[in-house]
């Protein structure tokens, strides 16, 4: 059947034809439209931005944990240069700065700003991972002691979200080995349940899909020239990650956003038996560092105050801190409760718009930097 | 070579352009060349390998042509399959069969089988499983007489390793190829626009699609499967059974597009297969191609039943001709050594004879029960529905890391008391795990949608204006993305078999 001088045949082929161009086309258009969209809000987002490193003076003094190697080096470097160190060891909250503005920095470069300029001995390294439970915090303590450093204090926030979060990214497992955790099983069931993970996990990296599945062939270096010709020749190719980024960031903002409207936030209760897996974990971590030597403080981590529901359950969430204070009481650790630290006005909103309730801006960096540097310059009064 | 990639989409055209603008007798030895240079892209030294099989098998197909003593034909074709499987145990299965006499060798206490290392690194050549099957099957049908040998090696090497199909099949058959490669093809402007529209589709169900998925299915399949709900385990198994479908429709869309480019019809390898109502429709739908093979190759051989002789229709039409029961103890046991081995093809381990025994064990319920075939016949949802959550519960073990998890896994899914939201996604903790429960749902529904459109589309004779329009967006939205995703970071799936 003809049809604007078409037949179906050739009405097909039109539209691959026309699709073809129209969607390069779309593609220009759009890339060029995001060309300056940082991909980092591919992360946590334009409010809430990742801060991956920071430095104090040239040295590394924050690190997530694939770059737990530079803290380390900085670590030995405060020793040579006779001070102290404390360790501190947390979630997003320590790598992250809501409403983010050029020369904004973390608590941990903060504290030691501080520690300068009052000249006292005491400097901090910071080792995080968002959302990490504190199985990971083992690992990551694990890990710098196998590095033949041992921190003066250590510093651990807790955060009861995270106790519901069990096991180890394959990430933070690859940092430490089996050897150093063989020889740590006195350290109780939090390092066995460290050496199950991975056991358990000795072949998690095998998922089907091989990543950079060119690396090493012919076609590596075809792709790189194809592709370096294009983002040269074509803009809008050298723009393709800033396109996928806002895409993600819009899809983000349309989901979450939509699932708020939808729902209220549930309220949270983390039953004590979900918390066990995470609870061993403390025990280990607190027993092997007291058996370094090291002095430990936990801190009641800094909580959104104010307007919004407290969507954890207000009970759960107070029994379990009492229990965290109980055990740093018995065990003769610091406890710092910093759950009302950081004022309301001091907390931003998350990419989709709503209420942040795990991280401030850098006026709460501020306080926050303040408030441990207090507790450890007055051996946590 | 990867097809997802801009050095493939470079090759194809180029490869395109020369090969048209050649005279028809030039086609072939420059589409040999092509191929070899597409394989050695990964590595050129497999490209001899390759190029050894296929020679033991053209010297193997000719010597049994040319005998007419059974016992010196039988010895030919004895080895060839001696080669091809050689090759394939070796390269394949070696480190399967080592970590296996190690566990035996701890289970037992014998020292020396605990310690048990022949001292070898083995890279797996891409692509071996698929070539040595088409291999097979040429020397087979030849030793059938089903087809007479090619007498040009140049030919059969083509037909061994032509491009679109080298890597992940689809694994076709000798008579399917060859008389295209060895006949006169002519530029048609039909067989172009719909190779190149299945070239968009595929790389938009890899790029776009299978490789966004992955993060979420590496997310379920990485955590702890004893904490995880039941909800969380068949949102996984539902994820996964997306992703390997787009990642290996895809991959099997751009080599039947390709290949049309180039004037080369090659049969479906895919056909709706989550809309299948029973396992036997199921693998008339799923990798109709391999499972072709297996029908024709292994299970209707090992049944001593008539084989088919084209890869088409699947093992699901296997027993639907002239047999009168399928019921039997010969079929069962066929059904099951077919499935385990069909399994263990697809990868060399215990995880993966589970799925093969899983679907042979559905397949086998289906059978023996009255009550699921009249299910199939009179409530065609209830019966698809069932047959999507198997089929999907299936690729559990496909995707877990071990045997363990794999049973972890079902345990909790059939546990009633396990049916509950992860406290993950209630407490928005974690996106990941949020966006797994929407994409899961919104690819079923996706999924049953776009089944319908083209259900309505066959039905059209014509297209109107609006649905030009619509199609033409479609393909530009297509487009768009694939220039966004388009990325050599993942490989395909099946690549691994």
């Amino acid at each position: 059947m003809k049809y604007m001088g078409l037949n179906t045949e050739q009405r097909y082929r039109w539209i691959v034809i026309l699709g073809m161009a129209l969607g390069v086309l779309l593609f220009h258009g759009l890339a060029l439209s995001v060309e300056g969209f940082d991909p980092r809000a591919e992360g946590i987002g334009h409010n809430s931005t990742l801060i991956e490193r920071s430095y104090f003076h040239e040295y590394q003094v924050s690190a997530q944990p694939a770059e737990t190697g530079r803290v380390v080096q900085t670590s030995h470097k405060f020793h040579t240069d006779n001070h102290s160190v404390a360790l501190w060891l947390g979630a997003s909250q320590l790598h992250t700065i809501n409403r983010w503005n050029a020369g904004d920095e973390l608590a941990v470069v903060i504290a030691n700003k501080i520690a300068g300029e009052s000249n006292a001995r005491i400097r901090y390294v910071q080792l995080s991972a968002g959302n990490a439970n504190i199985g990971e915090l083992l690992c990551l303590y694990i890990s710098v002691r196998a590095a033949s450093f041992k921190p003066e204090w250590l510093i651990v926030a807790i955060v009861y979200d995270d106790f519901q979060e069990q096991g180890v990214r394959p990430e933070i497992l690859s940092i430490v080995n089996q050897r150093d955790l063989s020889q740590l099983k006195m350290y109780g069931a939090g390092v066995k349940n460290m050496l199950d993970t991975l056991h358990a996990d000795g072949a998690s990296t095998t998922a089907p899909v091989v990543r950079n599945a060119t690396m090493d062939t012919p076609q590596e270096v075809l792709e790189e020239s194809l592709m370096n010709v294009l983002e040269v020749s074509w803009p809008a190719y050298s723009a393709r990650h800033s396109l996928a980024a806002a895409l993600k960031a819009a899809w983000t903002e349309m989901i979450v956003q939509g699932a708020f409207d939808i729902v209220d936030r549930p309220i949270v209760s983390i039953p004590k038996e979900q918390q066990l897996w995470n609870w061993e974990a403390l025990n280990s971590l607190v027993s092997l560092a007291k058996a370094d030597g090291v002095k430990i403080l936990l801190y009641k981590q800094p909580h959104r105050p104010g307007e919004q529901r407290f969507y954890h359950d207000r009970n759960s969430y107070d029994q379990f801190h009492t229990d965290v204070q109980r055990l740093a009481i018995d065990c003769g650790l610091h406890y710092l409760d910093l759950e009302s630290l950081v004022p309301q006005e001091n907390w931003g909103i998350t990419n989709a718009g709503l209420p942040d309730v795990f991280h401030f801006t850098s006026y709460g960096h501020r306080r926050l930097a303040q408030a441990i540097h207090e507790a450890i310059s007055g051996e946590a009064q | 070579m990867l097809f997802n990639s801009l050095g493939y989409l470079t090759f194809l055209a180029f490869g395109t352009a020369i090969h048209w603008s050649l005279p028809q007798r030039a086609r072939m030895f420059f589409l040999a060349t092509a191929s070899f240079v597409f394989y050695a892209m990964w590595r050129w030294d497999f490209g001899l390998l390759l190029l050894f099989s296929a020679l033991i098998d053209f010297l193997c197909a000719s010597k049994i042509s040319l005998s007419k003593k059974p016992a010196t034909r039988k010895a030919w074709l004895l080895l060839s399959l001696c080669t091809n499987i050689g090759l394939l145990i070796f390269f394949k299965y070696t480190y399967f069969i080592v970590d296996n006499i190690r566990s035996l060798g701890n289970a037992t206490g014998l020292d020396g089988m605990a310690h048990f290392d022949p001292g070898l690194t083995i890279v797996l050549p891409l692509g071996i499983s698929f070539y040595t099957f088409q291999t097979i099957s040429y020397t087979i049908d030849v030793y059938r007489k089903v087809i007479q040998p090619t007498k040009r090696f140049i030919t059969f090497f083509t037909f061994v390793s032509f491009w679109p199909q080298l890597i992940a099949g689809p694994v076709l058959r000798a008579d399917e190829v060859i008389p295209q490669l060895e006949g006169e093809r002519k530029r048609d402007a039909r067989m172009f626009s719909s190779g190149l529209l299945l070239v968009i589709v595929g790389l938009f169900k890899k790029v776009v699609i299978a490789d966004n998925i992955a993060p979420m299915v590496d997310f379920w399949f990485t955590q702890d499967a004893s904490a995880l709900t039941a909800i969380d385990i068949w949102v996984a198994a539902f994820l996964f059974g997306f992703q390997i479908y787009c990642d290996f429709s895809g991959y099997s869309d751009i080599a039947i597009g390709s290949a049309r480019i180039l004037g080369f019809d090659f049969p479906d390898n895919f056909q709706w297969p989550y809309m299948a109502r029973s396992p036997r429709e199921f693998w008339k739908r799923w990798h109709i191609s391999l499972s072709s093979w297996i029908r024709d190759y292994l299970y209707l051989p090992l049944t001593g039943e008539k084989y088919g002789t084209h890869s088409t229709e699947g093992i699901g039409v296997a027993g639907e001709h002239g047999q009168k029961s399928t019921t039997g103890w010969r079929w069962n046991r066929a059904l099951i050594l077919t499935w385990l081995i069909m399994g263990l093809w697809h990868g060399a381990a215990w995880t993966f004879v589970l799925w093969g025994l899983f679907h042979g064990i559905v397949i086998l319920v289906y059978r023996v029960s009255p009550r699921l075939q009249e299910l199939t016949k009179k409530h065609a949802i209830v019966a698809w529905m069932l047959m999507l959550a198997t089929v999907m519960a299936a690729w559990i073990p496909f995707r877990a890391l071990s045997v363990e998890q794999t049973l972890e896994m079902f345990a909790r899914i059939l546990d009633p008391f396990a049916y509950r939201i992860s406290t993950q996604v209630m407490a928005l903790s974690s996106r990941l795990a949020g966006y797994s429960y929407l994409w899961a749902f919104l690819l079923t529904i996706g999924m049953v949608s776009a089944w319908r459109l083209n259900q309505w589309r066959e039905k059209q004779n014509t297209i109107g204006i609006a649905a030009f329009a619509a199609m033409t967006l479609g393909v530009a939205v297509m487009v768009c993305m694939i220039l966004v995703y388009l990325d050599v970071d993942t490989q395909f799936i099946y690549f691994q078999f």
